[in-house]
């Protein structure tokens, strides 16, 4: 008799970690598929606070592949589209592949979504973008608001930020906002939301982590120009350095407290002490490896789900964890229209796959928005899973990575950036959310702006070697020594969804098992170049001051990179009402299947100019929520 | 010959400096078992300042 269980949720990290923890609370029965390995746990030495065996710039940066951010055997093909004459193999477009997934490694910039940004083609279409000649539509994008009300997601972001542990400043947030250029601008449409939406009261669960030389720099940098650039301490899942840790437990009851009804059912009658142990979390020791980096601390002070909701989940009596099980396929019904299980690989020893097979009532999906769409291509109908419309895979965004000005400071400066003090992106501002294009009324599209500095030696030195021409010797710690005097600001900006920018199967490339492996197709439209354009020219001017001082060089303009594909992954299964135009319904389920359900953050119809994280966290709460509600009434989870 | 050189897993030498020696000489101070107080980030951030201008 094959293994059976109510819910089989494919995928650990912010989605799939998420609702597998709130199913389980439910007291439903689950078990959480993940390809990886529990990486942190197997590596970590669990009897020390902090263990440095996870500072390893040579195993996590230079080694290839990486082994927490894909697996042996693992890549996907890209296309640069109207350029590549054929898709190519390339390191890009993965989070991690261990337990936690992305959420492991991620920056830990947790932000709501704006509220504008789930009415993004109301707005085009009131400031008269959207239509014409020159209109986004007519240059290929295809803009939607999102099917929600803002107001839905409001309780879900804030349960998400307990979640999370978030380190910030509210009233510096909203403040950057509010004073904004372009929120004065729009702030009087009928369309805008409400302030409510727009400014949240309730403070962060822990305050402002600790500004660093960087984000001093950048800090001034944004104010130098003006009172409409409100800098502001970026919001990071990190326990606050200095703080005496954080309690799950006690920021879970604060927001539920401040919810005033507005969570009811689900879990959220449970108290808190029922629905988190009593955990600390120890606060960051400001180590600086962050990012690329599984954090060193036992106890979490950077949030991922392997070490809190899973964690949480570990002697659950309801919930199954399984690592190294690689899913291949989600099992469909055509007659019934419905999942009935998930096939997958037990890659515990990838030299020796086995092929397993479980029953599910349920099958929620939670990959990345690339290996979600590829796990769905992969199953169902010959066209894939959810695909009836031909939008499965269409839609996909990844933010203009690579899009930054970077200062090069005077050498009085050698040593004294301390780009080795806990992250270095933690200062941002809002100014740039929109940009004003050229001296009209013309905005467009941008993102949140945030510092940055590059910091790791090693691969500082190796890229020196392999520059061109190559340094050697003296050169090469010439080299390093630069790098060591430079930061960055970087706009998270949006990239608009086109539906051929998007992910399907690669017809000539396999993986080791033989299974089709991801095509990512992408190329800037004519949005994504004026970003580029108008992004340089707003970063360059916040360093103007500091050029003009001598304090630095000339700034260098970098554009995004079309195949830097990374860790924000949105689209693919867009969310709509709409069956012809979307792959998930308002409730994340799929148009094409009862029972199966998309959590990551490949639900978003547009792919905000923030991190997703707290969005997709939120959304997940959002979703297992609604189906834990519903399974209580007697009703079928999903439909509208 | 990298790795070793730049600090990040060097068995061979048991003094901290020489292990960090080309470290110490680019003026990087990221090395494994870092951690450090929210004092020490504000004293870093004032010496910084300093040298900026008014």
């Amino acid at each position: 008799m094959a293994e059976r269980h109510e819910f089989v949720i494919v995928g650990s990290g912010g989605g799939g970690g998420t609702i597998a923890w709130l199913l389980a609370k439910a007291g439903h029965d689950v078990l959480l598929l993940e390809q990886g390995p529990d990486f942190a746990g197997n590596n970590r030495d669990s009897s020390k606070a902090f263990d440095p065996n996870m500072h390893d710039e040579f195993r996590f940066r230079l080694q290839k592949p990486d082994p927490k951010r894909r697996r042996r055997g693992d890549y996907n093909t890209f296309l640069a589209r109207d350029t590549d004459p054929a898709a190519t193999p390339f390191n890009g477009g993965w989070t991690a592949s261990v337990l936690g997934g992305g959420s492991v490694l991620w920056g830990t910039w947790s932000f709501r979504a704006l509220p504008i940004d789930f009415k993004l083609k109301t707005h085009f279409e009131a400031t008269g973008q959207l239509k014409g000649p020159n209109g986004l539509e007519q240059s290929g994008y295809t803009v939607v608001d999102w099917p929600l009300q803002y107001s839905e997601m409001l309780p879900y972001f804030s349960v998400a930020e307990a979640l999370l542990g978030v380190s910030g400043d509210r009233a510096a947030v909203n403040e950057s906002i509010r004073v904004s250029d372009w929120y004065q601008r729009f702030k009087g449409e009928s369309y805008w939301g409400s302030e409510k939406e727009w400014f949240p009261t309730d403070p962060y669960p822990l305050g402002a982590y600790t500004r660093t030389p960087v984000g001093e720099f950048c800090f001034r940098a944004y104010e130098s120009m003006g009172p409409s650039w409100k800098a502001f301490p970026t919001p990071m899942a990190i326990v606050q350095p200095g703080s005496d840790g954080l309690s799950t437990r006690k920021a879970l009851a604060d927001s539920l407290a401040k919810q005033n009804g507005g969570l009811t059912g689900g879990i959220w009658d449970l108290k808190a002490d029922e629905l988190w142990s009593d955990r600390i979390r120890d606060a960051c020791n400001m180590c600086g490896y962050c990012g690329e980096y599984l954090c060193w601390g036992r106890t979490g002070p950077k949030w991922g789900t392997q070490d809190t909701t899973l964690r949480e989940l570990a002697n659950s009596k309801n919930a199954t964890i399984r690592t190294n099980a690689k899913a291949i396929e989600v099992i469909f019904d055509e007659k019934s229209k419905r999942a009935t299980g998930v096939a997958y690989l037990d890659v515990t020893n990838p030299d020796d796959p086995k092929l397993e097979c479980v029953d599910a009532d349920f099958v929620i999906v939670s990959c990345g928005a690339v290996q979600t769409a590829r796990l769905l291509l992969l199953s169902g109908p010959s066209a894939g899973l959810g695909n009836s419309s031909d939008q499965l895979g269409a839609y996909a965004t990844f933010h203009m990575f690579g899009l930054s000005v970077r200062a090069t400071l005077d050498q009085r400066f050698q040593g004294l950036l301390h780009g080795e003090l806990g992250p270095t992106g933690n200062t941002s501002t809002f100014a740039t959310y929109f940009m004003k294009d050229g001296a009209g009324d013309t905005w467009i599209k941008g993102g949140h702006l945030t510092s940055a500095a590059k910091k790791n030696p090693m691969e500082d030195a190796v890229n020196s070697i392999l520059g061109s021409p190559p340094k050697v010797g003296v050169d090469i710690l010439t080299q390093m020594q630069t790098a060591n005097r430079q930061l960055e600001v970087r706009l998270t900006a949006d990239d608009l969804p086109m539906k051929d920018n998007r992910v399907t199967l690669d017809p000539d490339y396999v993986d080791e098992y033989g299974i089709p492996v991801a095509r990512i197709s992408r190329k800037k439209g004519s949005n994504e170049n004026n970003v580029d354009r108008v992004g340089l020219d707003y970063m360059t001017r916040a360093f103007a001051d500091f050029k003009k001082k001598g304090v630095m060089s000339d700034p260098l303009q970098l554009k995004a990179i079309l195949n830097l594909v990374g860790d924000h992954q949105m689209g693919t299964c867009r969310m709509g009402d709409d069956p012809n135009a979307s792959v998930v319904n308002r409730f994340c389920r799929l148009h094409d299947a009862e029972n199966v359900f998309v959590v990551d953050s490949s639900f978003m119809p547009s792919g905000l100019g923030l991190n997703p994280m707290v969005t997709t966290v939120a959304n997940a709460l959002r979703v297992g929520t609604h189906i834990v509600n519903s399974l209580r009434k007697g009703e079928v989870p999903g439909r509208v | 010959m990298l790795r070793a050189c730049l600090g990040q897993r060097n068995a061979a030498l048991k003094d901290p400096a020489w292990q960090r020696a080309v470290l110490i000489e680019v003026g990087e101070n990221r090395n494994p078992n870092n951690a450090y107080t929210v004092e020490q980030a504000k004293a870093a951030v004032d010496a910084f300042l300093k040298l900026i201008p008014a």
